[in-house]
């Protein structure tokens, strides 16, 4: 069943493309000019015009650039064209010759091959200086005019082609002295219609034509019917309008939001925004729109800073939709995502982006052949986008990214199908509205060549295609596909219409695209592990997760806020201070790895007097670790009013956490109590690490003895198990208890901070104060991990036999 | 981040063996605990886990081990281990771990002390 969608999918394309190229150049209104020429042939034909207006412009640096659609309008009067009252093609070439002390010589020449204009002089002829009020003898205009007259007969003729009979020329303007300048003008009748007439003007300086015009006059009437029109799309296009940029304020703000609250990362946002932007450069350099109609802008600052200003304003357009739509899309959605992300990851040759890459291929076909097989009822349609585009100068990759017609495509493929997705839950509202921001934007890219039954019709089914393609093939296919449409279009009308350097073009990135296609496709459809990188990874599905659980938002930041004050309480009950001890500098910190933890350290005076020390580890983490951290903290408190003994109460406490725990966990612990009198410490170790001791000359030592873990056995084995040793403290000297968050801190690789770079940093502090040395071991510690991810609770509990009797906090 | 932790299974007469290979921490234990559960659920319960590979071990970690031994002695069963290398020995033995599971030098010690009369469970059989 698969296949057989391929396969009609496949076949469908090309009928489309093959349908589109037979009737390729049917669409364009000026079928007689032959084929679509590149700007060799221009040039050349400027060349030969400039030599026979009698200017000599050999040797002269030649500029080329496009100016298309100024006067496409009144090509569209059906009417125009078939009386053949338009004259010459709306496309024209403007030929520059740059000579030298800033002269000029510039030729326009039509689509079809024919001089419209010529201008000789200043580049500036603002600038130059006229001088007026100077008088031409009359034997100047009289030969003058017949100079001008003779451009009349012989050029425009030519330029003209087959002029319809009843078009006349009269001499409106008769040898008008401006300055140096002596101008004749040649007014047509207007045509049967009243709508629009021709001009002819020339100028002849010093014995030879300066300038040479011929161009087309609208009269009210076509006027009228232009600002009828007018008026009656202005209001869908102000929609229009106003509806992307609300979109776009809304995609803005839904992009901060989601960065701001980390649930849009932002290697996402920074990735997005290079691959736009790069594409947005390689635009500007291969030939956008923009370059062709000033091919040197970046040697003029001030146009290179409105393009850089306006490329960087349509990067930024296009990230923020992009990203509104990756933070925005439902978890049903994701699937579809996979491509995009892949893709600004660069990972290439994953399933995901082969299969974009060639299946966007067989979507832009379908753009491609959607309007033309759409409105095939439609008869004698004059031109349309693709045809207008066909007539660059450039190669066929032009004007992709940074057209309307690419952000309109983005904007309703990655932004409003997801937001649609996510927020419209009845499906056939959700699949009307998206026909129908598919439709608006499909027509964003329509022009007024087509009449707007068929522009209804076409923009509808590119809706259609939108939805269907977004769905099947996911968000990179679609998009892909869309935007290069339009190079594959001008391709396609370059191979059927071009002369043999354009076709070349159009055959050599028809090939380059069929080659990429092909190779993602097999790509694709070898690879041994598609399927599995269709799944997600472990990572993704993590983040799957928390997105399926946006809806839960709400009550995750409830239980977060809980967390919080989970976090507090625990913190409260580690106390604030250290006791009093005479002879000793106690300090200690507990630095949780998690919002709770499973360290604690605690004093506790005990029934003879003495203080005792306690640092204690709940194996695991989180809540569970967090409880019995508690209910060690409430029984270790309950049993020092009973006991006095440390292996005493150690048992008892075994035996309580035993009872409940049920090895389920467990808990390992050293308690060192403190007798002043003897300035002796008397420590244990339930399964926890040794004691550390550095002596007054900084030498380390682990005060090893027997002990179990608490709550692994019962109390007999426990028991059995234990021992005690004691310690005495000179004055200077230093013990620490502290858990294995310490010693197994870890770095980037994976390195274990261990105890003898522990032992070395007390035992080179040992001078200091506890509260010191203690700052000093965690600020160690801090630096060897150097950022890299804490896993395990930290606690450090220093004892500092002191000189005099003092203590600090 | 490549593999840190790994688990190869192998089956050797009515013993099941896990090699451990890694680091045994609180992100790697459910794949462990996971494992275990499986082969204990379905009945395996002489147990040896081949430490020779295991070059880290947490609480967490550990906390598997003392999960199902309970479980695995109460049908006749045990968990041993053999091979550990020294850092891991160490954790173990200061935790008291050696007080309660059955420790071998090598994997094949362990293996084949199942097949010698049981010499007891050293610790749990006065417990309870």
């Amino acid at each position: 069943m698969r296949k057989l969608e391929w396969l009609l999918l496949a076949i469908l394309a090309i009928a489309g493309l093959g349908y589109v190229a037979s009737r390729a150049n049917q669409f364009d209104p000026v079928a007689v000019h032959g084929p679509v020429r590149s700007v060799a042939f221009y040039e050349s034909v400027a060349r030969a015009s400039a030599a026979q207006f009698g200017a000599s412009v050999s040797g002269w640096p030649v500029t080329s650039t496009t100016n298309r659609g100024n006067i496409m309008r009144l090509v569209w009067q059906r009417d125009l064209v078939d009386r053949g009252w338009r004259l010459h093609s709306p496309y024209s070439v403007l030929v520059t010759f740059n000579g030298p002390e800033n002269q000029v010589c510039r030729v326009s020449v039509d689509a079809s091959g024919a001089p419209v204009g010529f201008y000789r002089g200043p580049r500036d002829p603002d600038a130059a200086s006229t001088s007026t009020g100077q008088q031409a003898s009359p034997e100047t205009v009289e030969r003058a005019r017949a100079i001008a007259l003779e451009a009349f007969r012989s050029k425009w003729r030519s330029a003209s082609g087959l002029l319809p009979e009843d078009m006349r020329f009269q001499l409106t303007a008769d040898g008008v002295v401006e300055g140096r300048d002596i101008r004749f003008e040649w007014t047509s009748n207007a045509d049967p219609a009243g709508m629009l007439a021709w001009k002819i003007e020339t100028s002849v300086q010093d014995g030879a034509i300066g300038r040479f015009a011929l161009f087309p006059l609208p009269l009210e009437k076509l006027r009228e019917r232009e600002q009828e029109f007018e008026r009656t799309v202005a209001p869908a296009i102000f929609v229009l309008i106003a509806l992307g940029v609300a979109g776009l304020v809304w995609a803005l703000v839904l992009t901060i939001l989601n960065l701001s609250r980390k649930r849009l990362p932002w290697g996402f946002a920074v990735r997005a925004a290079a691959a736009v932007g790069t594409a947005m450069l390689l635009d500007l350099l291969l030939g956008s729109e923009l370059n062709e109609q000033a091919p040197d802008w970046y040697l003029n600052p001030q146009l290179a800073l409105t393009l850089l200003t306006v490329a960087a304003l349509n990067v930024g357009i296009a990230t923020v939709l992009i990203c509104a739509g990756r933070s925005t899309r439902a978890a049903s959605d994701f699937r579809r995502w996979l491509g995009v992300e892949d893709f600004l990851r660069l990972d290439w040759a994953k399933a995901s982006v082969a299969r974009a890459f060639w299946t966007s291929g067989l979507v832009a076909a379908f753009w491609v052949a959607m309007p033309y097989v759409v409105s095939a009822p439609f008869q004698n349609l004059l031109f349309d986008s693709p045809t207008r585009r066909a007539l660059g100068l450039s190669i066929p990759m032009a004007d992709t990214l940074a057209s309307v017609g690419s952000i309109a495509v983005l904007f309703a493929i990655a932004f409003a199908f997801p937001l649609l997705k996510a927020y419209v839950k009845w499906r056939a509202l959700r699949g009307f509205l998206a026909v129908a921001v598919g439709a608006a934007a499909a027509s964003v890219e329509m022009t007024i060549d087509l009449p707007w039954q068929a522009a209804l019709v076409s923009s509808l089914a590119n809706g259609l295609l939108m939805v269907y393609t977004y769905t099947r093939f996911g968000v990179l296919a679609s998009v892909l596909g869309g935007i290069l449409s339009v190079p594959l279009a001008r391709a396609l009308f370059l191979t059927v219409n071009g002369d043999v350097t354009m076709q070349t073009w159009g055959i050599a990135s028809l090939a380059g695209a069929s080659l990429v296609v092909s190779i993602a496709a097999v790509l694709d459809l070898r690879n041994p592990a598609r399927e599995q990188e269709q799944m997600l990874s472990d990572e993704e599905m993590v983040e799957f997760q928390t997105e399926s659980e946006r809806s839960l938002v709400t009550q995750r930041d409830q239980m977060l806020g809980e967390f919080a004050l989970a976090q507090q309480a625990q913190q409260r009950m580690l106390p604030s201070h250290p006791p009093y001890v005479e002879g000793f500098d106690i300090s200690a910190i507990c630095k949780p790895a998690q919002q709770v933890g499973g360290d604690l350290y605690d004093y506790i005076h005990l029934h003879d007097g003495r203080w005792a020390c306690c640092v204690a580890d709940v194996s695991g983490k989180g809540v569970s670790a967090a409880l019995y951290m508690t209910m060690t903290k409430g029984l270790l408190n309950a049993l020092r009013l009973e006991r006095a003994d440390l292996m005493e109460i150690a048992t008892a406490l075994n035996q309580r956490l035993y009872e409940v725990i049920r090895r389920r966990s467990f808990v390992t612990m050293s308690l060192a109590a403190i007798d002043p009198a003897t300035r002796s410490i008397e420590v244990l170790r339930a399964g926890h690490l040794p004691m550390l001791h550095v002596g007054l000359s900084g030498e380390a030592t682990f005060v090893e003895s027997k002990g179990m873990g608490l709550a692994l056995a019962p109390s007999q084995v426990f028991c059995r198990n234990l021992s005690a040793a004691t310690v005495k403290m000179q004055p200077g000297e230093v013990a620490v208890l502290y858990s294995d968050g310490v010693t197994e801190a870890m770095n980037g690789k994976r390195e274990e901070f261990g105890e003898d770079r522990f032992a070395q940093v007390v035992a080179n502090e040992r001078s200091r104060t506890a509260i010191e040395i203690r700052d000093q071991v965690m600020d160690e510690i801090q630096r060897f991990q150097a950022g890299a991810a804490v896993h395990d609770d930290i606690t450090v509990l220093v004892l500092k036999a002191s000189e005099r009797a003092e203590n600090s906090q | 981040m490549p593999e840190t932790f790994q688990i190869h299974e192998e089956q050797q007469g009515a013993v099941r063996i896990f090699r451990l290979i890694g680091f045994l921490d609180a992100h790697t234990a459910p794949q462990f605990e996971k494992a275990l559960q499986a082969k204990v659920a379905g009945g395996d319960c002489r147990i040896v886990v081949d430490g020779s590979a295991l070059t880290y071990i947490s609480s967490a970690g550990l906390g598997v081990f003392m999960s199902f031994i309970e479980e695995v002695r109460e049908v006749d069963g045990d968990i041993r281990i053999g091979g550990l290398i020294s850092k891991v020995r160490q954790v173990f033995d200061i935790l008291g771990f050696s007080e309660i599971f059955r420790i071998f030098p090598t994997a094949e010690e362990a293996v084949n002390s199942f097949a010698k009369p049981d010499a007891g469970n050293v610790a749990m059989a006065e417990g309870e």
